[in-house]
């Protein structure tokens, strides 16, 4: 048994902290809005510029497309790192961690080529268009249509809860290009300029930031095929694979386990007298991300070693969403009505606690795959 | 023995005008953060006589205020509304007046950071055992809050003892327990519903056990704070000496189910439910907000402790 950070891996981690203590001084100003939120998405550029040039962008990605041949442990713990400071990296994260290493799996020479260099450099903001008013968790179900004409696509539909819409340069978009196929054999990803014709981008005011989504329009949007990523009718699939780099992508416990540290820290420091349930909702907060930790841990372990996807990805997602409530609840308990103040870390952790059981992929889901795969109960 | 804990008919009567008055001028998302506590429905209570309930002059007691709270709840309906009923049972009736009249606010917590302190005319300081009729030392420092109320950081000059704080505490948490058990009931209702409506996988989604087992813990859940804040306000007004940790039973069970159907509602929802304009962000967040009033939960646990001799 072998349980430890190398030498690498440490001086990687102070290095990163140094720099993160230069650039985000205090509690950076983006850390008082959240994920999904357009309201940093300026100061992310920034700062995705700034760790572009520090090559801590796209550290896991091949050397040719700007990568630095980071291992999946140098990943994590530069995902930890950013996590826990509110994520500045906002919409870039999804970039670097599936939708450039989708289209590197998938696409063209040409797409690679015109695709990975902005993201690897941070200067590019996508966004994923999956959900539709009626296709929710059951994604299969989308009926975005896209017909083939010449050249092109001719895109009709409408997407719903797509984060950083309103400010992306392109969207990752599901289709269904054959409306007769059974319903997981008729869908493709196209790659979708935000500027294009036909398209209708409406924000809804969110409880987790001011536009926290939009909702998508496509009226005869014209996509070239060129943009088709994989092969027609095999999206599916395609798409599986990308969020399977996903799961664990985004640790989020880091960020709860921080706000947790935190709220303790400020509770000794302002002498409040705490009492038992709150010590021990603390301590199982506490427990909880360490757990969380633990089993993303195994599963980076496995990445690391080359070994395929598992399902103890779904467990440590099922963690993860477990810790971040129980870190709400924890703070409620300790901080009192001080969690009350919109926009503080609480207050935020309590928003996102919420949101954590059905952002990426419900809660219920995850327990039946794990149930599923890691138990091998029958499905029906 | 008997047990009888549904509502007389002229609770029930003030209970609907309550719901009526509510339907009138927004309810749910309807009550927006744009307008923290729209004029027409503060001063509609206090012509109901709700902000009234429980003092000498207003009469109606601890049941009269959880018929409210309950319907009150169920709209996910703004204002101080605890602070209030709690000022009513340790304020002069003169003090009470503008308050029950819905001209005045009444800010009742402790300091520095305290409800609707921007907005409000009078403060009342209380721990889990007394009470002083205070004055801010400065305007208080505006703080928004994670339901849109208009809160305040000051500290508290403290006027006049406003004696023994123990009633006033457990009708807050009474009033609190049964907003809390309305509003989660309404969440375990309209997530029923719209699991029933919304069809995923060619099926309602309510027939999925995952979707309709944790929504039937929270029914159960409900049912019971329901009943304990009912209880408690009976207890109140038959003066039992159960009364205080009756009470705190019941606002800690409110704020358990609560907090649970909010998260279950969320659940049940999915991403509408994060929207402003959908039915469940502004009451979940309202839920957590009412949820530490008046006093922190640990002064309920306390209240319950010390009932068991402990």
């Amino acid at each position: 048994m072998e349980f430890d950070w190398t030498e690498e891996d440490l001086s990687y981690r102070s290095e990163l902290r140094d720099f993160l203590a230069e650039e985000l001084p205090g509690r950076w100003e983006g850390a008082t809005a959240v994920l999904g939120s357009a309201d940093n998405a300026e100061y992310s550029r920034r700062f995705a510029g700034l760790l572009a040039e520090k090559g801590w962008l796209t550290p896991h990605w091949p050397t040719e497309w700007g990568g630095t041949g980071a291992t999946p442990w140098m990943l994590a713990v530069l995902g930890e790192e950013l996590w826990s400071r509110g994520e500045p990296r906002g919409p870039q994260y999804m970039n670097v961690n599936w939708i450039g290493p989708s289209i590197m799996a998938h696409g063209t020479p040409e797409q690679c080529q015109r695709y990975l260099p902005p993201i690897a450099a941070g200067d590019v903001i996508w966004c994923q268009g999956f959900s539709e008013p009626e296709a929710g968790t059951d994604l299969a179900s989308l009926r975005t249509r896209a017909v083939l004409d010449g050249d092109d696509y001719v895109v009709n539909g409408s997407k719903i809860w797509t984060s950083y819409g309103d400010i992306a340069d392109h969207c990752y978009l599901l289709v269904r290009t054959d409306a007769q196929a059974e319903r997981h054999l008729g869908i493709s990803v196209l790659l979708m300029a935000m500027d294009s014709p036909g398209l209708v981008v409406r924000p809804i005011p969110g409880m987790v930031g001011e536009h926290s989504f939009t909702e998508l329009f496509l009226t005869d949007v014209r996509i070239p095929v060129a943009n088709r990523l994989g092969p027609e009718n095999e999206g599916w699939s395609v798409v599986r694979e990308a969020l399977s780099f996903e799961r664990v992508g985004a640790p989020r416990w880091a960020r709860a386990a921080h706000v947790l540290d935190e709220t303790v820290r400020d509770a000794m420091e302002q002498g409040r007298s705490i009492d038992p349930v709150t010590v021990e909702a603390v301590g199982v907060a506490k427990t909880a991300c360490e757990a969380a930790r633990m089993l993303c841990y195994r599963v980076i372990d496995e990445r690391a070693r080359d070994l395929p996807p598992s399902p103890h990805a779904n467990v440590a997602r099922v963690a993860m969403v477990q810790a971040e409530r129980l870190v709400a609840d924890a703070c409620a308990a300790l901080q009192g009505n001080e969690i009350m103040r919109y926009g503080s870390d609480s207050d935020l952790q309590m928003r996102k606690s919420l949101a954590a059981g059905v952002a990426a992929g419900t809660y219920e889901v995850q327990l039946n795959l794990v149930s599923r795969r890691h138990l091998r109960l029958p499905k029906n | 023995m008997s047990l009888d804990l549904s509502y007389r008919s002229e609770q029930e009567e003030l209970a609907r005008s309550v719901d009526g008055l509510c339907r009138r001028c927004g309810t749910g998302a309807g009550f927006t953060d744009s307008d923290p506590l729209p004029e027409q429905y503060w001063r509609g209570l206090a012509e109901l006589g709700v902000l009234g309930l429980g003092t000498a002059a207003g009469g109606g007691g601890a049941l009269e205020i959880a018929a409210c709270m309950e319907q009150l709840g169920a709209h996910g309906a703004p204002g101080p509304l605890v602070g209030t009923f709690t000022a009513g049972a340790l304020l002069d009736p003169s003090e009470m007046e503008p308050i029950s009249g819905g001209r005045q606010l009444a800010s009742v917590g402790q300091p520095p950071l305290l409800p609707w302190a921007a907005q409000a005319g009078v403060f009342v300081e209380i721990d889990s055992s007394e009470a002083w009729l205070s004055r801010p030392v400065s305007a208080p420092e505006p703080v928004d809050t994670t339901a849109g109320e208009p809160w305040g950081r000051t500290e508290l000059e403290r006027l006049r003892p406003l004696g023994d704080a123990t009633t006033a505490v457990a009708l807050g948490q009474t009033a609190a327990a049964a907003y809390l058990a309305g509003a989660a009931q309404n969440l375990v209702e309209i997530a029923s519903q719209y699991a029933k409506d919304r069809v995923q996988f060619n099926r309602p989604i309510a027939t999925f056990q995952a979707i309709s087992h944790p929504l039937a813990s929270c029914s159960v859940a409900v049912s019971a704070s329901r009943i304990l804040a009912r209880a408690a306000a009976c207890a109140l007004d038959n003066r039992d000496p159960d009364a205080p940790a009756a009470a705190a039973r019941a606002r800690l069970s409110a704020t358990a189910s609560a907090t649970a159907a909010a998260y279950q509602a969320h659940q049940t929802f999915g991403a509408i439910g994060f929207t402003i304009e959908g039915p469940v962000a502004h009451v979940s967040l309202r839920i957590r907000q009412l949820s530490l009033q008046p006093v922190p939960q640990a002064s309920a646990r306390a209240h319950v402790l010390e009932s068991l001799g402990i």
